[in-house]
């Protein structure tokens, strides 16, 4: 039973090679040495991405649901495109991660039209990646750099003038120091 | 005389129709057909609904009374105790009282662990929680007839979703030369008596303390909490243990060992920023008592930060725990607060 497992598993490794080969990156791009975390997802557009190739970016996830009231009003003010913006014209890759079960890619894709998203937002409906981080909100933010999970969390303090805690940990980060605060609770 | 009267903002009637999916990994176990949404359809449909209660019916100058929000919820929902684990949040209140009335902290009575969709823990309450909050009228009261109570409620409430709500609840009461009980008193005494008391007497050498892991540059990052205690074990045991929340870090469900003579819980700590001290954790503890002829009434205390440095002496004479037992009204969020 093991080795079967083990042949359907290569082969499925082998697929994905595959599939990726056909993603037309260059060959040139450095392989990451990473055993941590990795996310392997298509966005909504159909396009599929791999941290694991990704080697020395910081890179964000944001599990999100477009239904969500803790989420929207973060959309709605605009302050999560312009954070991602920010952050991503700094080389830092910023991926929506959906987790919600009942939740479909056009679903999301209004939610990107309404709301002008400009980030790829990552299928999981099956919350195979959910679970492997413990995502447990919306909005619930990690930062990844090579696999290590550098922040998760809570976006914000919520208050009022308050701490952004993904903006300062990436600022902290993309000035060559330790992230100040590590995790938080999230809500949502 | 006891009058409530509730308004509800715009906006959150607004926030509970769009309110699905907001605990991500609830909705991800089992993928829920669209019907099962159809509790959310309308602003009456909240699943929990919010009223002030006070155990007084007449309030009388400088005489103490408690003053609650009642939180009723519809089966198969819950909402939040003061830590409501891996998430969630729990239920906020913004007190407005009268000129000259002060309040104190709120008393949570003691939470239930359920496992939500995802394996997520979480500490909450199902069916009814009443969130009280001990009240000083001034000397003297200079008001009119009657005085009027308001209390903002923000509260999340989750099934297999989540749904926000807030809502402005106001209870008008008169005062007068005696003070007089209402028919709420008998409820409001109840959830205090369901909340932590200070440690009980029959436990000895509680004992808190504070291992920090190897500090990264100049930052400890982690550790340990062990908490133990000990007392007659034939006669209790040890039912529950509920950690307080960090802010900034997170604190796990404890590994519990047993002795003869009592219990050691230890907590991992992690994720911690340079802002974290010791004296910021606590755990609620819930003992009940054996071999008792009826169900007894479950035993609760609130152990927080850390004892005597020094390392404990074997069965001789330790020295006494400086251990401060949170009043039974322990809350983080709490604020005392004296309207002007």
């Amino acid at each position: 039973m093991k080795k079967v497992g083990f042949l359907g598993l290569a082969i499925a490794l082998a697929m994905i090679a595959g599939l990726n080969a056909q993603d037309s990156r260059p060959s040139s791009r450095p392989k990451a040495a990473t055993s941590g975390h990795v996310v392997k997802l298509t966005d909504i557009t159909g396009k599929k991405h791999d941290t694991s190739k990704m080697k020395d970016q910081y890179i964000v996830l944001e599990w999100t649901e477009s239904g969500c009231p803790a989420v929207i009003p973060h959309y709605r003010s605009g302050s999560m495109q312009k954070l991602a913006a920010k952050y991503m014209e700094k080389g830092v890759a910023w991926y929506g991660v959906c987790s919600t079960g009942r939740q479909t890619k056009e679903g999301l894709q209004k939610f990107v039209e309404k709301y002008k998203v400009k980030h790829p937002i990552l299928t999981d409906f099956d919350g195979r990646v959910g679970k492997m981080f413990k995502a447990a909100r919306t909005p619930h933010m990690f930062i990844l750099k090579n696999g290590e999970i550098l922040y998760q969390g809570a976006i914000d303090d919520r208050e009022d003038g308050g701490v952004n805690y993904v903006a300062k940990a990436l600022d902290e980060l993309l000035a060559g120091k330790d992230v100040s605060t590590p995790k938080t609770r999230p809500y949502g | 005389m006891l009058k409530s009267m509730k308004t509800r903002s715009r906006w959150l009637a607004a926030a509970t129709r769009w309110a699905i999916g907001c605990c991500v990994l609830a909705a991800l176990a089992v993928p829920a057909p669209a019907q099962s949404l159809g509790g959310l359809g309308g602003d009456s449909e909240d699943p929990l609904r919010v009223s002030l209660v006070a155990d007084v019916a007449q309030v009388r100058a400088g005489e103490p009374f408690y003053l609650g929000v009642q939180l009723q919820l519809d089966k198969g929902w819950h909402t939040y105790w003061h830590n409501p684990k891996d998430g969630g949040d729990p239920p906020r209140i913004d007190w407005q009282l009268p000129e000259g009335f002060a309040i104190g902290p709120l008393v949570w009575p003691l939470p239930k662990r359920t496992v939500e969709p995802g394996d997520l823990v979480s500490y909450g309450y199902t069916n009814q929680v009443i969130l009280q909050a001990l009240v000083t009228p001034p000397e003297e009261i200079t008001a009119t007839a009657t005085l009027q109570f308001h209390a903002k409620v923000t509260w999340q409430a989750c099934d297999e979703v989540c749904v926000y709500g807030t809502e402005s609840v106001t209870l008008v009461v008169p005062h007068g030369g005696a003070s007089l009980a209402s028919p709420a008193q008998g409820k409001l005494a109840a959830a205090r008596a369901a909340a932590p008391r200070p440690i009980p007497s029959f436990l000895h050498n509680v004992d808190a303390r504070w291992q920090p892991a190897t500090a990264k540059r100049g930052v400890v990052r982690a550790g340990t909490w062990t908490v133990r205690f000990e007392t007659a074990k034939s006669q209790y045991e040890l039912q529950r243990v509920f950690p307080h929340a960090i802010t900034e870090g997170a604190i796990s469900e404890p590994t519990i060992t047993s002795s003869a003579s009592g219990w050691t819980a230890t907590f991992a700590i992690d994720g911690l920023s340079a802002k974290f001290t010791p004296e910021q954790l606590g755990a609620l503890f819930v003992l009940c008592a054996k071999n008792s002829d009826k169900p007894a009434a479950p035993i609760s205390f609130v152990v927080t930060g850390v004892t005597a440095e020094k390392p404990p002496t074997n069965d001789t004479e330790q020295p006494k725990p400086v251990v401060k037992p949170k009043n039974a009204s322990a809350n983080g969020e709490a604020r005392e607060r004296k309207n002007r």
